[in-house]
């Protein structure tokens, strides 16, 4: 499994735990599928849990709602923006 | 303003606390009273007013100096482990978890004589403040 199917998955995994969606395994939720407008159906509320849960796991603080909007359209996205922060905030090492 | 009570988003007679004071910027404290009048099913006090309570002063500290008005939006995790007597004085202090946008995450809990008796986790909805601008710490009863 590549990095970045570990990071959708894990991010997944984050969400049915946080969100409490018990009846969902990380099977059921597509990459590309939409968290709030349809799909999922998330709202405002789960918006906040999943900046509380960028800071806690991954140490990505969220500040600016418009950016939000589009980083958090689907788990694609949103693994982008993951591997995106923790690539500035861990630069690799030089040889 | 005054007091803090002021700045809770209902007034006597939906006010639920009967003082406020602000401990930090993301923390309030309040007191309960519970009379008599509060049984109004002539049993018992209602067990969720702990919970309006604790979101009227959250209210206060986020929505204090706004014009704008606040609204509870979501209750989780509300447990309740002992309901509220009469004649009880019960200390309530509510903390600010997380705000995003518009949308505020609070921890209350309640407390007679030390001991915890209710808490919950809830949300407030409603315009973003300017939080650093809100008043000094107040009590007033």
């Amino acid at each position: 499994m590549s990095n970045e199917s570990t990071l959708r998955r894990k991010l997944k995994e984050l969400l049915i735990e946080r969100l409490k969606f018990e009846d969902l395994t990380p099977d059921d939720i597509g990459d590309d599928e939409p968290l709030f407008q349809g799909g999922l159906g998330l709202d405002s509320i789960d918006a906040l849990e999943i900046v509380v849960m960028l800071e806690s796991e991954f140490g990505i603080k969220v500040k600016n709602e418009n950016s939000a909007r589009d980083s958090f359209r689907t788990i694609a996205t949103l693994a982008d923006l993951v591997a995106q922060k923790t690539a500035v905030e861990q630069p690799q090492e030089q040889h | 303003m005054t007091s803090w009570l002021q700045s809770l988003p209902h007034q006597i007679p939906f006010r639920a606390a009967s003082s406020a004071r602000r401990i930090d910027q993301n923390t309030i404290e309040g007191t309960y009273l519970c009379s008599a009048g509060d049984a109004l099913s002539g049993v018992q006090p209602m067990p969720m007013m702990l919970i309006e309570a604790m979101a009227q002063l959250g209210g206060g500290l986020v929505f204090g100096e706004s014009a704008a008005p606040g609204f509870l939006s979501a209750i989780d995790e509300a447990r309740i482990q002992s309901p509220p007597e009469v004649g009880d004085a019960l200390l309530l202090r509510v903390h600010l978890e997380a705000q995003f946008g518009g949308i505020f995450r609070f921890q209350g809990e309640a407390r007679r004589q030390g001991l915890e008796i209710a808490s919950a986790k809830f949300y407030l909805a409603g315009a973003p403040t300017q939080r650093e601008a809100a008043p000094s710490s107040d009590e007033a009863c």
